[in-house]
């Protein structure tokens, strides 16, 4: 065995054919590292850009597995070395275990690099070392591994043979099937769906990095590894029979039942494979999109407030590949016959018993969950479990935002805001006691105070819980939990909150107050806000502020505050979008030509461009909104000064009726009748 | 010059100081310059706009109401080495849509958008028509 060794380490080394292209793919490997280094805005965005690279490792080890293992062949030495008892077993073992080392090597360099990038960016949490080692060896260093067994499997087939097998399944590997192929389906499968049998390269590349879920290493990644593994293993032994016959047919056997397993429950992959951002119908991306377009009916825009509210919450939750849950609730008035809560749809809801462990009806519908009680009940415990789409729960990372209905909240509340293609963000609840339990291996971190390890206890309006590359700290008396790895700043003054608030307050004549006191800021995950999140940049609930902004300030803060209180209305969305876009401009541009009232007839004429039918009626409306309204606003600042027309466009837009025109406001304003 | 006048002069010239900052106070956190837009076309699956510079950048599309379908936006934003989406938002037949702004004050990004059909079938058209826009903090 040592003399095949140290042979086949010769060939490797010796051999221009395969040192040199190795030597140069490895240098070219550093240097896109460099770059990347250089350019990178977050430690975890330059490990996912790293990771793209063992596409190049599988295509080399592929290439130099089938060379090696297929060099006998062409010299016509098989039949040399299939006299000698056990000679070829050996061979192909000791080609595998040299191609080995330098799949080690070019796996450290990556790695290595992630070390200079972590000690660069000064960065001192631990755990994201160990995120790392287990990112390079899913998608770098087994990639590479299942790249030589390829080639070893291929040893036998001619070159050119050999080469265009190796290409197509690099490519199929690789990110350009499921690019080429988002949005196609045929008959209601997503094309792009199919590619994640071959989906052994990191996920997500051309995307900000999620820093808190870090790169998605589910079970399920691991089993579709093992998959492919398996199957060439078995492959590998039936053919080359290192053993007795009937031992080489049990292994096979074996590993063929293993591979098919792996593959069943890959095949089965649900909840535990959620982070995948490209445009499936019931992706992370689209999918609540899709689901609303095909579920209109499930939809509420307006809340309903419960007649009944829940005193005390008792939450115990399971994250595995996905959310289980058991929630008890202490419900006054005991006496009604009907209770009625908002629970995502993604939850399943299994049953729904009172303090008697008898059954209570229940009806799901979409968003709602409607409850028929006879006689009366103290508490009502459901039990349910599912996926809430971009609010990940599993056992890599959770985020789950108090203001997301991922436990029942008393009443109807919209969870789908219509008008916006997005999530809607509730900031009204009814305050409660909460006990809540976590049964993960993750630290969890929660709004609520921790009493135990992963409990929590306190009373407060709603509860946010997150899991995955986080920390909590205390700076000048304020509480973050933050990704240590995402580079967001998290000193955000209290003082200049309210300083910005007073002033803008100043600018418009707002006249509610804003105050970061005694509360708990959360940085959420980026993806939350990446998929129909425009809401979500800042949610100021009790006792947190919940941030999914990629640099978090006190601007930010207000300027979402500020607009959570604005109204949303049709007939002044024009000029509510233009407002807020000069009141947290830069300085409007001055102009001293006003646009001729002629030139806004498309806006007088429809409320918004979604009523047009016609095409060129429709581009002159865009052109009429997004150039000349803006014009005319900035017209108004120059003469009338930006603070007169922040504090008259801010009065109109909070009027509750509507007598005159949006646009003929405008252009109006300060007494120009024009118009 | 009289005591009063002189607090009028005082006061107004406190009070301008105080506009002034309220002014200058939410400078630059938003992406809220107009750069430029691209169509997409009925015979399109997808269309890139030109890059703008900025520090911060925002998207918005417009879909006809006459589109066959729902149309999307991605956001990216590119520090020099590569492109990447931020955010993504869908817009259906006869709907507009914006994403929230994204960027660093401290970073210089290129801003772009890919607005792109929703579905595409394997032979014919989209059958979508629709325009994006990009914004960015600055008109450099």
């Amino acid at each position: 065995m040592r003399n095949s060794y140290t042979i086949s380490m010769k060939v490797f080394m010796r051999s221009k054919r395969y040192s040199l292209p190795y030597i140069v793919a490895v240098i070219a490997c550093c240097a896109i590292m460099l770059s990347l280094h250089n350019t990178e805005s977050s430690t975890v965005d330059f490990l996912t850009s790293s990771l793209t690279l063992g596409i190049w490792g599988f295509l080399y080890f592929a290439f130099a597995g089938y060379e090696l293992t297929s060099m006998l062949r062409r010299v016509n030495g098989e039949e040399c070395i299939s006299s000698m008892h056990g000679a070829q077993r050996e061979l192909i073992a000791s080609q595998l275990f040299t191609l080995c080392i330098p799949l080690s090597l070019w796996s450290a360099v990556v790695f290595g690099w992630q070390i200079v990038d972590y000690v660069q960016r000064g960065l001192t949490y631990a755990p994201y070392l160990l995120h790392c080692i287990l990112a390079v060896t899913l998608y770098f260093f087994l990639p590479g591994f299942w790249g030589i067994m390829l080639g070893i499997c291929l040893s036998r087939v001619f070159r050119p043979t050999a080469y265009a097998l190796i290409i197509f399944v690099v490519l199929l590997c690789s990110s350009i099937g499921p690019d080429l192929f988002t949005g196609v389906t045929i008959a209601g499968i997503d094309v792009a769906s199919l590619f994640d049998w071959f989906s052994i390269t990191v996920p997500n590349s051309t995307w900000i990095a999620d820093t808190i879920y870090g790169i998605p290493m589910e079970k399920c990644r691991w089993l579709l590894v093992l998959f492919w593994g398996l199957l060439m293993l078995s492959y590998l032994i039936w053919k080359y029979k290192p053993i007795r016959k009937r031992v080489a047919a049990f292994l096979t056997c074996i590993c063929l039942i293993t591979s098919t397993l792996c593959g069943v429950r890959f095949a089965l992959r649900d909840n535990d494979y959620i982070l995948i951002k490209d445009k499936r119908t019931d992706g992370i991306l689209t999918g609540e999109y899709n689901y609303r377009l095909s579920n209109t009916s499930d939809t509420c825009e307006e809340t309903t407030d419960a007649d009944f509210v829940v005193e005390k919450y008792e939450l115990y939750f399971s994250f595995k590949d996905s959310l289980s849950a058991v929630a008890t609730m202490q419900v006054s008035p005991s006496d009604l016959d009907h209770y009625y809560f908002t629970l995502y749809h993604g939850y399943s809801v299994s049953s729904v018993v009172n303090e008697n462990g008898d059954d209570l009806n229940f009806t799901q519908n979409g968003d709602y969950l409607d409850i028929t009680v006879s006689g009366t009940t103290e508490t009502i415990t459901i039990i349910y479990s599912g996926n809430g789409n971009k609010y990940y729960a599993n056992s890599q990372g959770i985020s789950l935002p108090g203001y997301f209905a991922y436990y029942p909240i008393a009443g109807y509340q919209s969870v789908w805001d219509e008008s916006n293609s997005s999530f809607s963000v509730n900031t009204t609840f009814t305050e409660a006691e909460f006990y809540v339990e976590v049964d993960t291996t993750k630290t969890v971190y929660s709004n609520l105070t921790e009493t135990s390890r992963n409990t929590f206890e306190g009373t407060t309006d709603t509860v946010s819980l997150y899991a995955g590359l986080l920390e909590q700290a205390e700076i000048d008396g304020v509480t973050y939990i933050y990704s240590p790895v995402s580079e967001q700043s998290i000193e955000i003054d209290e003082e200049e909150v309210s300083e910005e608030w007073e002033a803008l307050c100043a600018l418009t004549g707002e006249t509610r107050t804003l105050s970061l006191a005694g509360k708990v800021i959360i940085l959420q995950p980026l993806t939350i806000v990446s998929a129909s999140g425009q809401n979500e940049s800042a949610v100021i609930l009790k006792d947190q502020i919940l941030l999914c902004d990629y640099q978090p300030s006190a601007e930010g803060i207000c300027r979402s505050y500020f607009e959570s209180g604005l109204p949303v209305s049709s007939d002044t969305s024009l000029l509510r979008q233009v407002f807020l876009d000069e009141l947290f401009s830069e300085g409007a541009s001055a102009t001293s030509e006003k646009p001729a009232y002629d030139d806004l007839q498309m806006l007088l004429k429809y409320d918004s461009a979604d009523d047009i039918l016609d095409e060129e009626e429709w581009e002159e409306y865009l052109y009429e909104s997004e150039v000349l309204f803006y014009e005319l606003m900035e017209y108004q600042m120059t003469y009338l000064g930006k603070e007169t027309v922040m504090q008259e466009v801010y009065q109109y837009l909070m009027e509750d009726d509507h007598l005159v025109d949006q646009v003929d406001f405008l252009y109006n304003l300060g007494g120009d009748q024009d118009a | 010059m009289s005591g009063t006048y002189k607090k009028v002069i005082s006061f107004l010239l406190s009070l301008a100081l105080c506009l002034s900052f309220t002014v200058s106070a939410f400078a630059a956190y938003t992406a809220n310059t107009y750069r430029g837009s691209v169509q997409l076309t009925a015979s399109a699956s997808s269309v890139t706009s030109s890059s703008y510079g900025g520090n911060w950048g925002r998207g918005k599309v417009s879909n006809n109401s006459g589109s066959a379908g729902s149309v999307s936006l991605d956001l990216q934003l590119s520090t020099g080495s590569s492109w990447k989406t931020y955010t993504t938002v869908s817009a259906a037949a006869g709907k507009s849509t914006s994403t929230s702004s994204w960027g660093k004050s401290s970073v210089d990004y290129l801003v772009r958008v890919k607005v792109y059909a929703d579905s595409v079938p394997l032979i014919g058209n989209p059958g979508c028509i629709a325009y994006g826009y990009v914004y960015t903090n600055s008109t450099d």
